[in-house]
C-alpha cells in the first residue's frame, strides 16, 4: 500500500473527529472570500464615495482573518497529532521511517485543507449575494446587488489558503519527523509536576492591570495617543502575568482550603486545575485580550451608530439651511419649498459673526436660548440656568459632527479679545451648515463685537419628510451662490450615515469571525490536554466515582477554562468601553451589555461543545 | 463467622457464540470477616477477572455475587458506583493515584466526593496517615514520593471509607523486595489492628505467605485450598512446595 492511499483511508475512518476543524475552516474560507469579493465587485466600486472605504475595509478584514488562520491552525494541528501519537508510535515500530509517516500525516492536514477549501469557496460565492445585500442594506445604499462571481477574489482566496496550508503541512511534517519513538510511547505517562509560582509576577500583574486602568482612565494626563499606547502595553503584559501567576496563586489558595476543596467533585477539578493553568496560561491571556479586543471593537462601533443616531440631531437639526441676509434669495428659497410638497414645520433665523482667525462663531445669548427652546432641546432650562448672566465668559459650543470631546483650552481669544470659557458643551444649534464652533457671548458684549466682524444671518428651515429631499437639493443648490453653504437633509445623508452603516456591518461581521476564532482556539487547546486527562478519570472510575460525578468534575474544570479568560476580558473591555463613553460624552451602557451578552451566548455555545467532546474523549476506552 | 463476601457459581465468559472461552468456570467463594485471603494461580488462570467482578468493577455472565447477604448483579451503574465508593477499597499494582493531588487529597478523595463533613474527613486522614507512617508526606505530590510510599498512600485511600473488603490487585508487582515486606507487614496490621477484610491476587508465593488462607484457581476454576496453621515460613514452603507440584516452575513464583 503506498502512502497515498494510507493517507485516504485515514481521511475517511477520521472525518468525523475533524467536525470542528472543518467548520472552522470552511467558515473561514467562505468569509475570507466574501471580504475578497466585495473590493472586486462592480456595482460597489461604482458607487464612488462608498469604493475606497469598501477597498480599505476589504483589506483590513481580510488580513484580520489570516491573522486568526495562522493561530487556529496551528493549535488545532497540535491537537491533531496529539491525539494520534499512539497511531504514529504504531506505524514507528512497525518499521515504517518517520520521513514516510510525516508524509501520511501532514499530506492528510494538506487534504482537509483543500476540501475546506473547495466547499468554503462553494458556499462562500453561493452566500456572497446575500452577504453584499445585508451590507449594501446596512450601508443604507438603494442599490441593486446581482449575482457575482470575482475571479480575482477566487484566485486570491485560493493562493492564500495554499500558501497557509502548505506551511501548516511543513510544520506538521517536521514536528513528525522530529518526534522520537520513545518521546511518541511516554507523552501521556510522563508525570506532571505541580508549577512553581510566582507570587512577585503575581502581585506585580495586578499593579500593571491597575496602573494601565489608572492611565486609561486619565487619559488627559499623558494625552490621549500616549495614554492609548501604554495601556494596550500594560494591559497585555498584566493579563499574562495574570494568568501565568496571580491566577495561579487563587487556585493554589483554593486548594489549600480544604473546606472548599472537599465538597463533591471540586477535589477533582480544581486539583487538575492547579496543574494545568501554567501550561495554558499563554493560551488563556491571548484568548483574554481576544475577547477585550472583540466586545472594546463590537461596542465601539455599535456605539458609533447610537452616536451617530445621536449625533445626527446636533449635524442635521433643520432640513434645510443656508447663510444669506439678501431678501431676494430668501425669497427665492422659500418660492421653492412652496413650490415642492413639503409642509414647513419651523424657520429659524438668527445673526451671529464669523471669526476666521480663531475658526468659530459667536452668536449672542438670547438667540441661543431662542434656538434651543425652538428645537425643542432636552435639559435647555437646567442648561441655560447653569449658564447663568455671561460676562467676560463664554460658553464654547462643540463643532458638529465632532466625535469626541478634546476640549483643552481655558480661554479663547476673539480677535484682540480674550474669553474665559465657562463651560463646554454639545447642543444642537445650526447644523453641520455652519461647521465652526460656537461661543455664546452675552448680548452686550455681542454689540461690541459685531463692529470688528463680519455679521452673517443663518436660514434653517424644517420640512416634513425630510429623506425625500433630493431634488429640493438639487433645486436649491441651482439657485444659490456658494458662499450661501447650502446644507440639507440629503447632504448629510450622502456623506456620511452609508458609511458609518459599512463599517458598523463589517464590525459586526468581524465580531462574529472574533467569536468563532476565540471560541475555536480556546476548544482545540482545552481537547489536547484531555487526553492526560482519561488514565485519571479511568482511576477515579474503579474507586467508584460515578458517570455524572465525572461530568460534573469535566464541567467544573472545562467550565473554569472559560470563564477565567471571559471575566478578565469583560473586565477589561468595559473600562475600555467606559473611557470610550467619556470621550464620547455619550452613555455605552447598551452597545456594551449587547455585545457581552452576543458574545457569553456564542462562547458558551462553544463551552458546551467542547465539554461534550471532553467527556467523550475521556469515556472512550480506546 | 460472619459472612461478607459470597459467590454463587459464577462465571465469566468470552468470545462471541461457539467460540466461548470461559475465563471463570463456576466458582464459589465465602470470605468471612476479618480474613486475609489470597487468590494465586498460574497466568490466564482468571485471577484479576475474577477480582474484577468481586469488587463489582465487571459483571458475571451468570452466577451471583452477594454483599451480606444482598445481590449486587440488581443495581444500575450509579448506584454501583456508590457502592462501591463505600463498600470497597482499591490496591492496583501501578497505584493508581492521582498525579495531580497531593497525598493527603488522595487519601481524602473518596471522602470528599461523598460530601462528608471536613472535621471528619480531616481526623480521618489524620489517623490513617499516622498508622501508615505517612504523616511527613502529607503536603507532598505523588512524584515525590517512593513505590513503597506510593502504595501505602494507596492503602489509606483504601481503607479511609472503613469498607467492608479491600481488594489488592499484585499490590507489590512493582515494588522492590524491601519495599514489598513493608507493605505486606502493613497490610497484615491492617487486617489484625483494623479488622480489615483483605482479598489479594499475587502469583508471589512470597507475598502470598502473608495471608490467611490461599485459594488455588487454575483455568478458571478453584482448584485448591490452603490454610495457613503454623508460621509463615513454614507456610511460605508449603505454597512453594505445592506450586512446584502444580507442575508451574518454582522460579516464576519467587
Amino acid at each position: 500500500m503506498n502512502s497515498f492511499k494510507l493517507t485516504l483511508m485515514n481521511f475517511r475512518r477520521n472525518i468525523r473527529t475533524y467536525g470542528m476543524y472543518l467548520m472552522a475552516m470552511i467558515f473561514s474560507v467562505a468569509t475570507y472570500y466574501n471580504f475578497v469579493s466585495m473590493r472586486y465587485n462592480p456595482q460597489f466600486s461604482e458607487v464612488k464615495d462608498v469604493s475606497n472605504y469598501v477597498y480599505g475595509s476589504s483589506l483590513t478584514t481580510s488580513i484580520v482573518m489570516i491573522w486568526f488562520l495562522i493561530f487556529f491552525i496551528m493549535y488545532s494541528s497540535d491537537f491533531f497529532i496529539k491525539q494520534r501519537k499512539r497511531e504514529i508510535g504504531i506505524y514507528a515500530f512497525m518499521g515504517i521511517d518517520n520521513y514516510k509517516i510525516a508524509f501520511i500525516f501532514a499530506l492528510e492536514g494538506l487534504l482537509l485543507g483543500i476540501m475546506s477549501l473547495i466547499i468554503g469557496l462553494l458556499l462562500g460565492t453561493l452566500f456572497s449575494k446575500l452577504f453584499l445585500m445585508l451590507l449594501a442594506k446596512a450601508a443604507l445604499l438603494n442599490m441593486r446587488i446581482d449575482f457575482f462571481i470575482s475571479k480575482e477574489a477566487i484566485v486570491e482566496t485560493i493562493i492564500v489558503y495554499l500558501i497557509i496550508l502548505f506551511i501548516a503541512f511543513l510544520k506538521g511534517y517536521l514536528s513528525i519527523i522530529r518526534t522520537n519513538l520513545i518521546d511518541l510511547m511516554n507523552t501521556l505517562k510522563k508525570a506532571e509536576e505541580l508549577p512553581k509560582v510566582n507570587y512577585l509576577k503575581g502581585l506585580a500583574s495586578l499593579i500593571i492591570i491597575g496602573l494601565a486602568y489608572y492611565i486609561a482612565v486619565n487619559y488627559h494626563i499623558l494625552g490621549f495617543g500616549r495614554a492609548f499606547m501604554w495601556t494596550v502595553i500594560l494591559v497585555i503584559i498584566g493579563t499574562y502575568w495574570l494568568f501565568g501567576s496571580f491566577l495561579s496563586m487563587i487556585i493554589r489558595y483554593l486548594i489549600s482550603r480544604k473546606r472548599f476543596l472537599y465538597r463533591g467533585t471540586n477535589i477533582i477539578s480544581f486539583s487538575n486545575i492547579a496543574f494545568r493553568i501554567k501550561d495554558n496560561y499563554r493560551t488563556f491571556a491571548a484568548v483574554a485580550v481576544l475577547i477585550t479586543t472583540c466586545i472594546t471593537s463590537f461596542g465601539t462601533v455599535s456605539s458609533l451608530k447610537y452616536f451617530v443616531a445621536e449625533n445626527h440631531k446636533i449635524e442635521v437639526p433643520y432640513t434645510v439651511t443656508y447663510i444669506s441676509d439678501r431678501q431676494e434669495e430668501i425669497e427665492r428659497v422659500d418660492e421653492i419649498i412652496e413650490n415642492s410638497n413639503h409642509k414647513v414645520e419651523l424657520r429659524e433665523t438668527a445673526n451671529f459673526l464669523f471669526v476666521p482667525e480663531s475658526e468659530v462663531v459667536v452668536v449672542n445669548l438670547s438667540s441661543f436660548k431662542r434656538i434651543l427652546t425652538d428645537l425643542n432641546v432636552k435639559d435647555r432650562e437646567k442648561l441655560i440656568s447653569k449658564m447663568g448672566q455671561l460676562r467676560e465668559e463664554v460658553v464654547y459650543v462643540e463643532r458638529p459632527g465632532i466625535l469626541m470631546n478634546m476640549l483643552e483650552k481655558k480661554d479663547i481669544k476673539v480677535g484682540d479679545k480674550t474669553y474665559k470659557i465657562k463651560a463646554g458643551v454639545k447642543v444642537p444649534l445650526f447644523g453641520s451648515g455652519v461647521p465652526f464652533p460656537c461661543l455664546v457671548v452675552s448680548d452686550e458684549e455681542y454689540e461690541g463685537l459685531r463692529l470688528k466682524h463680519e455679521e452673517k444671518q443663518f436660514n434653517g428651515i424644517i420640512l416634513d419628510r425630510p429623506e425625500d429631499t433630493e431634488d429640493l437639493t438639487y433645486k436649491l443648490a441651482q439657485e444659490l451662490p456658494g458662499e450661501a453653504i447650502l446644507y440639507t437633509y440629503f447632504i448629510a445623508g450622502a456623506t456620511m450615515y452609508d458609511l458609518v452603516g459599512i463599517v458598523y456591518f463589517l464590525g459586526a461581521f468581524l465580531f462574529l469571525v472574533f467569536i468563532f476564532a476565540t471560541g475555536s482556539i480556546i476548544y482545540f487547546k482545552i481537547l489536547s490536554e484531555s487526553f492526560r486527562d482519561k488514565a485519571k478519570y479511568e482511576i477515579l472510575k474503579k474507586i467508584g466515582t460515578t458517570d455524572f460525578e465525572i461530568k460534573e468534575a469535566v464541567s467544573k474544570q472545562v467550565g473554569m477554562f472559560f470563564l477565567m479568560p471571559l471575566i478578565v476580558g469583560i473586565v477589561h473591555s468595559i473600562v475600555a468601553i467606559s473611557v470610550l463613553s467619556d470621550l464620547l460624552e455619550y452613555s455605552l451602557i447598551i452597545p456594551t451589555m449587547l455585545s457581552i451578552a452576543v458574545f457569553i451566548v456564542v462562547y458558551g455555545l462553544f463551552y458546551i461543545f467542547t465539554r461534550r467532546k471532553y467527556v467523550n474523549i475521556i469515556e472512550n476506552q480506546a | 463467622m460472619e459472612i461478607v463476601l459470597e459467590t454463587r457459581n459464577l462465571r465469566k465468559e468470552y468470545g462471541t457464540r461457539g467460540m466461548v472461552f470461559a475465563a471463570i468456570d463456576g466458582v464459589d467463594v465465602k470470605v468471612y470477616k476479618g480474613e486475609f485471603l489470597g487468590i494465586m494461580g498460574p497466568s490466564g488462570a482468571g485471577k484479576t477477572t475474577l477480582l474484577n467482578i468481586l469488587s463489582t468493577i465487571d459483571r458475571p455472565t451468570s452466577g451471583k455475587v452477594y454483599y451480606g447477604g444482598k445481590d449486587i448483579s440488581t443495581m444500575k451503574n450509579r448506584e454501583l458506583s456508590i457502592f462501591r465508593r463505600n463498600n470497597i477499597g482499591f490496591l492496583f499494582q501501578d497505584f493508581n493515584l492521582l498525579d495531580n493531588m497531593s497525598v493527603e487529597d488522595n487519601i481524602a478523595l473518596p471522602l470528599a466526593l461523598s460530601n462528608v463533613n471536613i472535621k471528619e474527613i480531616k481526623e480521618r486522614v489524620e489517623r490513617l496517615s499516622s498508622f501508615f507512617g505517612l504523616k511527613d508526606q502529607l503536603k507532598k505530590y505523588p512524584y515525590q514520593l517512593s513505590g513503597g510510599q506510593k502504595q501505602r498512600v494507596a492503602a489509606a485511600r483504601a481503607i479511609i471509607t472503613s469498607p467492608t473488603i479491600v481488594f489488592a490487585d499484585e499490590p507489590t508487582g512493582a515494588l522492590d523486595s524491601k519495599s514489598s515486606q513493608e507493605l505486606l507487614q502493613c497490610l497484615v496490621k491492617m487486617n489484625e489492628e483494623l479488622n480489615t477484610t483483605i482479598i489479594m491476587v499475587t502469583h508471589d508465593a512470597f507475598a502470598a505467605s502473608y495471608c490467611k488462607r490461599i485459594l488455588y484457581l487454575k483455568d478458571g476454576r478453584i482448584h485448591a485450598r490452603l490454610d495457613k496453621d503454623s508460621t509463615r515460613k513454614e507456610f511460605f514452603k508449603r505454597i512453594i512446595d505445592f506450586v512446584g507440584s502444580m507442575g508451574g516452575g518454582v522460579s516464576e513464583l519467587l
